[in-house]
């Protein structure tokens, strides 16, 4: 736990050593006002909530959080630090958590970053606030397991492009799982229950209902596991090249 | 070894993932935490009271196609919420409540059952299967009731629709309304004309929203020149009460200090009875509700020489010069101008009326005053017999001056309320009541309201009635005699209703613009009629010389008029276009701040701690 903490802290000022967070947190804010005011029309639908601003956020994701995550585990490799950190008194999993938990905390700055918007739709008029503080809940929950993906696929290769490209293509898949498409695929081989697995397997499907305003378990726990999983699967992938 | 160890484990991994998602999506479906104001998605207090109140079990049979919805994740999410909200009424009602859970497949028993309850299959996929999603509802008594389909777009309104097909199931004794007043509302068949006995008598048909009272309720019609209120009445509805007997106005008096529930229209001009006829009202003039005199003594203030004009909910209509424009007399009462603590109004968005009055408490009155209706803060009052003879509307507009104070157009009167009659009575040796405690009394300062233009179109379709409401009216009435009639539970839950949060400062600036502008407008307006009017004269006079040339001077004149015309025109086009200005322009402002500037330098800020706390490190 204590080194967790240490590996924590290095790992979430050395974002901001670099221009690594500085250009992270500046897109996505643009980003987000752009799809905000110009493709969701926030000012023009004349409504008070933010959801032309969650809306937009898995397909911000889907690129800004490999982008950022890419570098976690493949540069270590690539510059060799890997066996440096492999012979620290620390497990993997405390060097897993500590990178995980400091990347996730930098994409929740980003997020409160955005306090702006919320501050202008208050202005604006009176919107349900309740909503909007589960939707920011229900979006960093979200980014997280954008985020597990990422580092788990940052583990398998030493080439940051390779692991930028792997993990755009995986959460694609976990984004679009829910729809239409992929489940017609899988309609008619894998029993129903299977299919309901499937299908709510989508990130969008559970963030959806967080935007809502409902914090419901089973949408937070699902989050939860995937982060999980893919951690552990980071980890196993470390192992493996460990042993190699 | 330990390749094959780390390989065996992913795949694990991939099984455990599966395994908890499905155990997830079964196991936690009902823990929720409701974030949202209203508690929308919560089994709420009112559906409580309502389960609570029923004698004998009621079965409820739930439809919901699995195979033919496979994929169609939205509808299949739905279905789940409204599975949950059932389970939770089945819960709740401890065994009252008995569901059942039916997956009606093709061609099964089942199937046929659904189509017997009447609900709608829907046509789903390419091979264009059956969908059904529904509810099929009875009591022990055999009586059936439906949702035919779990309309999506209607989701706010899902548990009010559920413990309505349950209040009704449980069949409550019908609430006894007693309605009185001075409207055409029952509707009338026409004497024929004795000129022209040859063309039919005309029926009007009753107002639309008498006819729903009687759907709802046993209503008993009252002339107004009865002397007693009948007594079962369980609520009282004055509709533009006119001509009252003095026996009657006594009768109301000691009805409502009996404790007993009274809604009143009262109206400072009632422009549909004056626009009917009725009375010889035919010259126009002023047709006011007369129990001003009853309501003072009960210590409300109302006083029906005035109207509320109101610039920010004026409606638009078509004036008598032709075109649209805003009528300040008529108003639109929209969700910003209710009580949202209220259950009769809470949900309303949209009221109609017109020459609205004013009401408020006397500052000696004990009763609690609750307004229900408000008008905007951009609002004003105007003498009710000017009103009644102005013509044109846009006479209102410009001797309009905002007050800056909303007024109240409806409330609620709850508590201790002294008689108007204190020492005489108009009924020798009647019984005479001083005083009640428990007073519930709902005026709505407007009887137009109650009448269908204002509030639903009638369409004939092939000779049957279609109404198509696009506005709240007919669900305030409802709503107040529901609720005054004692089953304040359905309407508790009507609360809940879907609530759209509009941008107030957009609205407002809207009406700020508007008012520069109608000024402007006017000024330039006139400039041009006069101007058209000289141009007018230049060309009649050119002509009677009976010569098609103009002289060089006439001619110089017309150009001139030409080109002042034009340049008004333009003017008059460019104070219109400004008037989104200022709305834009706090757009623009609004994307600036939050695409470029705040982005901009919130990562500056950022960098300058992060750098500050480095150093600090270092140190």
């Amino acid at each position: 736990m204590e080194m967790t903490k240490i590996l924590f802290r290095r790992e979430f000022s050395s974002f901001f050593a670099t221009p690594v967070a500085y250009v992270f947190i500046a897109i996505f804010l643009m980003l987000s006002g752009v799809f905000t005011f110009y493709f969701g029309n926030l000012y023009e639908r004349g409504q008070a909530d933010l959801q032309p601003f969650f809306n937009f956020h898995p397909w911000l994701y889907l690129f800004l959080v490999p982008a950022m995550a890419m570098r976690t585990w493949s540069e270590e490799r690539k510059s060799g630090t890997i066996e440096l950190l492999m012979t620290l008194p620390i497990t993997p999993l405390q060097a897993m958590l500590g990178k995980f938990f400091a990347a996730w905390a930098v994409l929740g700055l980003a997020l409160l970053l955005t306090f702006p918007l919320w501050i202008t739709v208050n202005y604006l008029g009176s919107p349900d606030n309740g909503i909007i503080f589960a939707a920011y809940l229900g979006s960093w929950l979200m980014a997280g397991s954008f985020l597990a993906i990422s580092v788990c696929m940052s583990a398998l290769t030493k080439s940051q492009v390779i692991a930028f490209i792997l993990s755009v293509v995986v959460c694609f898949l976990f984004v679009l799982s829910g729809s239409s498409m992929v489940i017609s695929a899988f309609k008619g081989v894998v029993p129903s229950v299977m299919l309901d697995a499937i299908a709510s397997l989508s990130f969008i499907s559970h963030f959806e209902s967080l935007v809502k305003g409902v914090i419901s378990m089973q949408d937070v726990l699902y989050f939860v596991i995937v982060m999980a999983i893919w951690l552990k699967a980071g980890l196993i992938l470390i192992e493996k090249k460990k042993a190699e | 070894m330990k390749k094959l160890q780390s390989s065996l484990g992913l795949g694990a991994l991939v099984l455990i993932f599966f395994g908890l998602i499905i155990i997830n999506s079964f196991v936690f479906d009902k823990a929720r935490l409701d974030l949202t104001e209203n508690q929308i998605y919560s089994i709420s207090d009112g559906s409580k009271a309502i389960i609570n109140k029923i004698e004998e079990p009621i079965n409820l049979y739930f439809f919901f196609s699995q195979e033919s919805s496979e994929g169609i994740s939205h509808i299949r999410n739905y279905a789940n919420r409204v599975q949950s909200l059932l389970e939770e009424y089945a819960l709740y009602s401890e065994g009252k409540i008995n569901l059942q859970v039916i997956d009606p497949e093709p061609f099964s028993e089942d199937e046929d059952r659904a189509s017997a309850f009447g609900l709608t299959a829907a046509q789903v996929g390419a091979a264009g299967q059956t969908l059904y999603f529904g509810l099929g509802a009875t009591n022990s008594l055999d009586d059936e009731l439906t949702i035919p389909f779990f309309d999506m777009s209607k989701e706010e309104f899902l548990e009010y629709d559920i413990s309505q097909l349950i209040y009704k199931l449980n069949d409550p004794e019908k609430v006894k309304v007693t309605i009185l007043g001075d409207l055409p509302y029952q509707g009338a068949q026409q004497q024929p004309n004795p000129m022209n006995p040859m063309m039919p008598p005309q029926s009007t048909p009753a107002w639309v929203f008498y006819e729903q009272l009687q759907q709802l309720y046993q209503v008993t019609n009252l002339d107004v020149s009865a002397t007693e209120i009948p007594q079962e009445t369980d609520v009282l509805i004055l509709a533009h009460p006119k001509g009252l007997s003095d026996e009657l106005k006594f009768a109301i008096d000691q009805y409502v200090m009996a404790g007993k529930s009274l809604l009143a229209f009262v109206d400072p001009h009632a422009e549909v009875a004056a626009q009917s006829g009725g009375m010889g009202m035919m010259g126009g003039g002023r047709n006011a509700s007369e129990i001003d005199d009853l309501l003072a003594g009960w210590g409300v203030e109302f006083d029906s020489s005035q109207i509320v004009l109101d610039a920010m909910k004026a409606l638009e209509i078509r004036l008598p010069t032709g075109g649209q424009g805003k009528h300040f007399g008529y108003i639109g009462l929209g969700a910003e101008n209710v009580d949202k603590q209220d259950v009769v109004v809470s949900s309303l968005e949209l009221i109609n009326g017109a020459s609205f009055g004013a009401i408020s408490a006397k500052e000696d009155s004990e009763f609690t005053f609750t307004p229900l209706l408000q008008s905007s803060v951009h609002s004003a009052f105007a003498s009710a017999d000017t009103y009644a003879f102005t013509r044109n509307p846009q006479d209102l507009q410009r001797g309009f001056a905002s007050s800056n104070e909303a007024k109240t157009l409806a409330a609620r009167i709850v508590g201790k309320i002294k008689s108007a009659y204190q020492d005489e009575t108009p009924v020798e040796g009647a019984e005479h009541v001083k005083q009640t405690e428990q007073a519930k009394v709902i005026i709505v300062a407007d009887s137009d309201l109650l009448a269908d233009n204002f509030w639903v179109q009638r369409q004939n379709f092939f000779g049957q009635t279609i109404l198509s409401p696009f506005a709240n009216n007919g669900d305030l009435i409802s709503n107040a005699a529901e609720n005054l009639g004692g089953s304040s539970d359905l309407i508790s839950i009507r609360a809940r209703g879907k609530f759209s949060r509009p941008f107030d400062v957009v609205k407002e600036l809207q009406v700020e613009a508007e008012a520069a502008f109608r000024l402007k407008q006017e000024e330039l307006q006139a400039r041009l009629d006069e101007t058209e009017k000289q141009l007018q004269e230049l060309q009649n006079n050119s002509g009677d010389a009976n010569s098609l040339v103009l002289n060089p001077e006439q001619s110089k004149a017309l150009e001139d008029f030409m080109k002042q015309r034009i340049e008004i025109r333009k003017e008059l086009r460019d104070v219109q276009h400004q008037l989104n200005k200022d709305i834009d322009a706090l757009g623009s402002w609004l994307k600036f701040f939050n695409i470029a500037l705040i982005p901009l330098l919130l990562t500056l800020l950022l960098g300058l701690v992060s750098r500050r706390l480095m150093r600090k490190q270092i140190v």
